[in-house]
């Protein structure tokens, strides 16, 4: 397989965090200005005890925005990405378990959520959207390192100690 | 990124550590150089994230709803039919009728607001015609998607109240015709109690609001949902559900009312 030559590999990793940043901002904003209905979306999973899908549906968006924010700067980049990949797998993981169970919810996913009618559950699109997201966070794991970046801007100042950290210099 | 197979001695070792010392010296000597942009980046970071979250939470919160302000609309009388208490149930239509349509609602259940939009005026006709014997069980599975929780079994007990004072249709209508929005503010007590009296309740009416009826609610919701996942084939229940003869309907499948009434002519 033909190696990408670094800039073009830092571009194209800009475009994947860019890309992964917009999914977060995304879903985060579309929950977070409908508080009732995330609560409906989170409640329709029929995972949580009552009294934990409030917090959830509160601090789900916030943490998606968190992400989104992290991740529009790029600083913190590879724990950043972890965290969106961890993320990513626990939702794929409740909306996976919900179609095992014959539920008929929509995932919510950007904004609306809630249970469908019968016919109407998009199951595999929503998760292979959802892998194909994960799949972003994947890359920036593996390979942090992004033009335009906080991070890129700090391991630029003269005599800094970033360098270390997950951006090994060759 | 030649990584020739360089056999480093110990003493150019020693030279590249003197190399890094200097550097190290020279960034520190700088006094500000080394770290400055991590404090920056690190304080801009933390003050983005601070008015994301603010910005987020004000977003969440700025649609608390109040307390509804108005009266609950009372909806016009429709068709008359014979109206009976019965346990946990209130049954309508002559218990003579050759149809038996179970009803299981939550107030707070915004399909089973649809599906009385849909179907109440017809069920009220079969009723009246006396081809149904339609009956309401009035449940309570929505509590905390109230703000405060308790509108579903507040309004499941007040449906008992109506139907001792005689107003059970007009008063049942009007609370699906008003419903309150999920997750928002439930009607009060206090308004239950004025819709009650505005549709002609008798003194005792408020009195049985007051008391509630927590403890038959409960009763009623686990011995429907005990039911009702018996007849599901995934052993779920869910609101609104509606049983035909004793025979679970999909009520997706929008022609099950006609299947039903008609069912009997044969």
């Amino acid at each position: 397989m033909a190696r990408l030559s670094r800039p073009a590999a830092d571009a194209l990793g800009t475009v994947v965090r860019l890309g992964l940043a917009a999914v977060f901002l995304t879903s985060g904003a579309l929950k977070v200005v409908d508080p009732a209905q995330t609560r409906i979306a989170v409640r329709a999973y029929e995972l949580l005890p009552a009294g934990l899908v409030g917090p959830v549906a509160t601090a789900l968006p916030l943490v998606e925005l968190i992400l989104g924010t992290l991740l529009l700067v790029g600083v913190f980049t590879r724990w950043v990405a972890l965290g969106s990949g961890v993320l990513l797998l626990v939702l794929m993981a409740a909306v996976a378990q919900a179609w095992a169970r014959g539920l008929s919810i929509d995932c919510g996913c950007f904004g609306g959520g809630g249970a469908v009618a019968k016919g109407d559950t998009r199951y595999p699109q929503e998760l292979a959207r959802d892998a194909g997201t994960w799949l972003l966070a994947l890359w920036l794991v593996v390979r942090p390192r992004t033009a335009l970046s906080v991070d890129g801007w700090l391991r630029a100042e003269p005599g800094a100690q970033w360098r270390t950290a997950g951006n090994p210099v060759k | 990124m030649s990584k020739k197979g360089r056999v480093v001695g110990s003493g150019e070792r020693a030279e590249n550590k003197r190399k890094r010392e200097a550097t190290q010296v020279v960034s520190a000597a700088r006094g500000a150089g080394g770290g400055n942009r991590g404090m920056i980046a690190g304080i801009a970071i933390i003050v983005v994230l601070a008015v994301v979250v603010g910005v987020g939470l004000w977003l969440q919160n700025r649609n608390k709803p109040g307390a509804l302000p108005v009266a609950i609309p009372a909806v016009a009388a429709g068709v008359q039919y014979p109206v009976a208490a019965q346990g946990d149930t209130i049954v309508t239509g002559s218990p003579q009728a050759p149809v038996t349509i179970d009803v299981y609602e939550d107030f707070m259940c915004p399909i089973c607001g649809q599906f009385e939009k849909l179907y109440h005026q017809r069920l009220a006709q079969a009723a009246a015609d006396g081809k149904a014997k339609v009956v309401y069980h009035p449940v309570a599975i929505l509590d905390e998607l109230s703000a405060p929780t308790g509108y579903s079994t507040l309004a499941a007990g007040a449906t008992y109240c109506a139907t001792q004072a005689g107003i059970f249709p007009r008063f049942h209508d009007s609370l699906y015709a008003a419903q309150p929005t999920e997750g928002g503010h439930g009607w009060t007590t206090a308004q239950l109690q004025q819709l009650g009296r505005s549709l002609g309740a008798g003194p005792a009416f408020a009195g049985c609001v007051q008391a509630g009826a927590n403890q038959r609610v409960a009763t009623a919701t686990a011995n429907a949902s005990h039911y009702i996942s018996g007849l599901r084939p995934d052993h779920r229940f869910g609101t609104p559900s509606v049983v035909v003869n004793g025979a679970i309907i999909d009520i997706s499948d929008e022609g099950w009312l006609d299947q039903a009434l008609n069912a009997t002519r044969r």
